[in-house]
């Protein structure tokens, strides 16, 4: 493609600060000069080239501990503020991998969390973040149940994980947990879990601790770079600030998970249109013209456009409410909650539908790993689908209802 | 687990070989490949779990006979009434378990309908090649090697652009054909084929249907070289690579047809290779609907089964009626293929059959490509996960879509036939 893929994507700029097109800069520099540039090596040695690649990101750059107080040693990027910077990271770390955009943004969004209660929460986990070691961590959030068992529900969910009083402190217990990845890798967790009267919160383990297990690694569709496991917690103890109590956490912990997620996903679509770009004016067609230049082709390529640009509008739409929560209301209020899991849902769906699209167009190259385009596939269908949660979208169609049209649905 | 029986299919129209062929090749697929196929993705390059179970099924149970007359020891499918039919309950069959193998498998006999089916059977060439394929206790690969790396789809594109853009060419040396040219990413190329059919000019540049050409050749001849294969998003059990042909000769006769006639047959197995796709997709379909099934039935939401939650309801049961809507635009691509000889039938290279299964190829590719990521988005978490075989069959079917000319090309096709096209 001719034109800066930059140039092609409108938002408010009013939205964006200075500091914030600082960072974003160094960023997408990082991104072209490790993955973008030399993408076919990434793929083909991604075991050696994903932590170093990974390293100098999150390290050097600095995007581990990116929110995490400056006196921390962290970057110091402050939710609910925030949010159009993080988003403008997300993407541009989702263009160049989202197996790396997807750890961040699971840190983010615990970040986010921790936010609620106030700085020693912090202190707790920096260590950890804000260190010189690479560090991430993952999302245990509700899943489903097993006919014949009663569980605690979050709107229709079930929650698998028991949170426990245990004198000034609690304990969490759960078996066979699913986090949405990172499962074998996490220093940290963020459980959706079920205190004794059943009531859903968030609890934040740290996972160096007796009584964590983890599973075997998980062979999954994408993220590769990032190791699954099933997580087990038996009576693990939390210190009493790490139980943010109650359904507005849980919910607090989806809104800006989705918001999140929903850049990388987006950053990735992007990429794949510089993929297709550089493709569809090379190739040629019938036998005389170029790809992009052949009307059906074209038309294609469009809808593909499309669907990116119109989710990053959502996307900066969805930011700007949680970064203004005295407008719409905080990211754990009903009605962010629902705006959040509508956007991230369609959004999902349009970035994997844009992908589907530009792969279409690339036939058997679009498949092929030397196209550079069917890891960002898989990446975004992974992401899509543990985000949908079990159930798939129709749950989320029923959060919607149930906010809107007072409907009782679960 | 619900077996897919439920799916329709044309009671009164089937072969009576059907469900005992069925049979066959289910035994196969559940003892030979399920057991196995989690580990294909890692098996790709080399095929040690992949090359067992395919001579299993070509050599122990004969499948690659299959369209070779009985009288060369085959099983007679390519002068059988039924052949579409039966070509496509394999295919069902077999990708229920791994579609990838599937395709080796069928993609295997691809090249051969190009001679073995009537009414376009080459007597002479099939008594050349069958000892290859019948009476033999060696796992025999065709490749047919049909892409150049210029053109992508153009080769397939024959009604517009007539063969023009095809570089490989083949020159007539007294009784011999010399063979030059560069194919790409067919199925069983990476080094496993050892037969090829290979569409080449006999005057490049020429859109004259009598310069078009379809040439057997051995992989063992002198001048053929193989490249290793591709690493791909699925579909590992089918190597893509690179052939080159430098001065490889071959018998005169081992044309399939002859000038005007090749390209003809080379467009009737366009149209078989859409049956494939569509056999390739269906199977998996069912696959995901048997484990579906079991999901819903055994994981809760709200304390009640997924399948009994009326929002997951929906989406499940429309994929059930979405998977059955094209188990019976199947049968009716099987009936055109089958009724080719017959009073009131089509040749496969009339534009009708090849408009109307570009339509149901590219039908049921959508279908299954959207149903198959629904599916793992009901199972969530879980959908990603390997070990589910859903995203397996996720990765998959995308391949079966992009091929042969992907969407746009069935679009083409169909608009070409449909609205009396001259430039589509």
């Amino acid at each position: 493609m001719k034109k800066d893929i930059n140039q092609l994507f409108i938002y408010p700029k009013t939205w964006v600060s200075k500091e914030t097109g600082d960072i974003t800069k160094s960023v997408r520099q990082w991104a072209n000069k490790e993955i973008v540039s030399r993408r076919l090596e990434f793929l083909d040695d991604l075991d050696t080239l994903f932590p170093k690649v990974r390293a100098s990101l999150a390290l050097d750059i600095g995007c581990q501990g990116l929110m995490f107080p400056a006196d921390l040693d962290g970057l110091g990027l402050e939710v609910p503020d925030a949010a159009p910077a993080l988003i403008m990271v997300l993407k541009e770390i989702g263009r160049a991998d989202a197996g790396i955009g997807f750890i961040h943004a699971m840190e983010y969004a615990l970040c986010a969390l921790l936010t609620t209660a106030g700085g020693n929460a912090f202190s707790q986990l920096a260590p950890l973040f804000c260190g010189d070691t690479l560090n991430s961590a993952a999302m245990i959030l509700p899943a489903c149940g097993r006919t014949g068992e009663t569980m605690p529900l979050f709107e229709g969910r079930p929650v698998a994980a028991v949170v426990s009083r245990n004198g000034a402190g609690f304990t969490i217990s759960g078996w066979g947990l699913r986090p949405l990845d990172l499962g074998m890798d996490a220093a940290v967790f963020a459980v959706v879990g079920a205190d004794s009267d059943g009531t859903p919160g968030v609890a934040v383990v740290v996972a160096d601790g007796e009584g964590v297990t983890r599973g075997e690694n998980i062979l999954k569709t994408g993220l590769e770079g990032c190791s699954n496991a099933n997580i087990d917690f038996n009576s693990v103890p939390l210190e009493s600030m790490m139980w943010f109590e109650g359904e507005a956490a849980v919910r607090h912990l989806y809104s800006w998970t989705n918001l999140l997620l929903g850049a990388v996903s987006v950053g990735a679509a992007m990429g794949c249109m510089e993929v297709v770009g550089e493709w569809a004016a090379d190739r040629v067609i019938k036998g005389g013209g170029l790809m992009k230049d052949n009307p059906l082709c074209a038309s294609v390529l469009a809808e593909a456009y499309e669907e990116v640009a119109l989710s990053w509008t959502l996307i900066h739409h969805l930011a700007n409410a949680l970064a203004n929560p005295g407008e719409w209301g905080d990211a754990g209020d009903l009605m962010m909650f629902t705006q959040a899991q509508m956007t991230g849902r369609r959004v999902q769906s349009s970035a994997l539908q844009a992908i589907n699209k530009m792969m279409e167009l690339m036939a058997s190259e679009g498949y092929a790993r030397e196209g550079r385009m069917e890891k960002a596939w898989r990446d975004v269908k992974t992401i899509q689908s543990g985000l949908c949660g079990v159930g798939g979208e129709a749950l989320i169609r029923l959060d919607v209802a149930r906010y809107v049209f007072d409907s009782n649905a679960v | 687990m619900i077996s897919y029986e439920k799916m329709s299919k044309p009671a009164d129209r089937l072969s009576p070989m059907e469900k005992p062929f069925r049979q066959v090749i289910r035994k196969w697929t559940e003892d030979d490949v399920m057991p196995y196929r989690r580990q294909y993705d890692e098996d790709w390059k080399d095929h040690h779990l992949i090359e067992p179970a395919m001579k299993k099924l070509c050599v122990d149970l004969g499948i690659q006979t299959v369209l070779f007359p009985e009288e060369l020891g085959g099983m007679g499918f390519g002068s059988s009434d039924y052949m579409a039919g039966l070509m496509f309950a394999m295919c069902e069959e077999m990708a229920r378990g791994d579609s990838a193998l599937a395709l080796a498998n069928i993609c295997s006999m691809w090249a051969l309908c190009t001679f073995l089916l009537k009414p376009n059977i080459n007597m002479r060439l099939a008594r050349e090649l069958a000892p290859m394929f019948c009476r033999t206790d060696k796992l025999c690969v065709c490749c047919q090697a049909m892409t150049e790396p210029q053109g992508g789809s153009d080769i397939e594109n024959i009604d517009l652009l007539h063969g023009k853009t095809i570089r490989t060419t083949a020159t007539l040396d007294g009784n011999e054909w010399v063979i030059n040219g560069h194919k790409l990413w067919p199925t069983n190329s990476g080094g496993i084929a050892n037969l090829f059919g290979v569409p080449c000019t006999t005057n490049p540049g020429s859109d004259d249907p009598d310069d078009f050409a379809y040439i057997m050749v051995p992989a063992h001849l002198e001048g053929v070289k193989q490249s290793g294969p591709y690493q791909k998003a699925g579909m590992a059990a089918d190597k893509n690579g690179d052939i080159w042909f430098d001065n490889v000769r071959v018998p005169d006769f081992y044309r399939v047809q002859g000038p005007g006639k090749d390209a003809e047959v080379f467009k009737g197995i366009v149209t078989i290779g859409l049956l494939g796709s569509v056999g390739f997709g269906m199977g998996a379909m069912m696959n995901v609907y048997e484990i579906l099934y079991d999901f819903v039935n055994t994981h809760t939401i709200g304390n009640r089964p997924l399948k009994e939650n009326d929002a997951v309801a929906g989406v499940i049961g429309q994929i059930a009626g979405d998977i059955d809507i094209c188990r019976i635009l199947s049968y009716e691509l099987i009936r055109l293929i089958d009724s080719r000889t017959k009073v009131g039938g089509k040749p496969l290279h009339s534009e009708e059959t090849i408009a109307k299964a570009r339509n149901i190829k590219a039908f049921v590719s959508d279908v299954m490509v959207n149903d198959i990521g629904k599916a793992m988005d009901v199972l969530g978490g879980y959908g990603s996960d390997r070990a589910m075989d859903v995203e397996k069959h996720w990765r998959d079917v995308k391949m079966i879509q992009l091929w042969l000319g992907g969407k746009q090309l069935c679009q083409a096709e169909a608009t070409r036939y449909f609205f009396d096209c001259e430039t589509i």
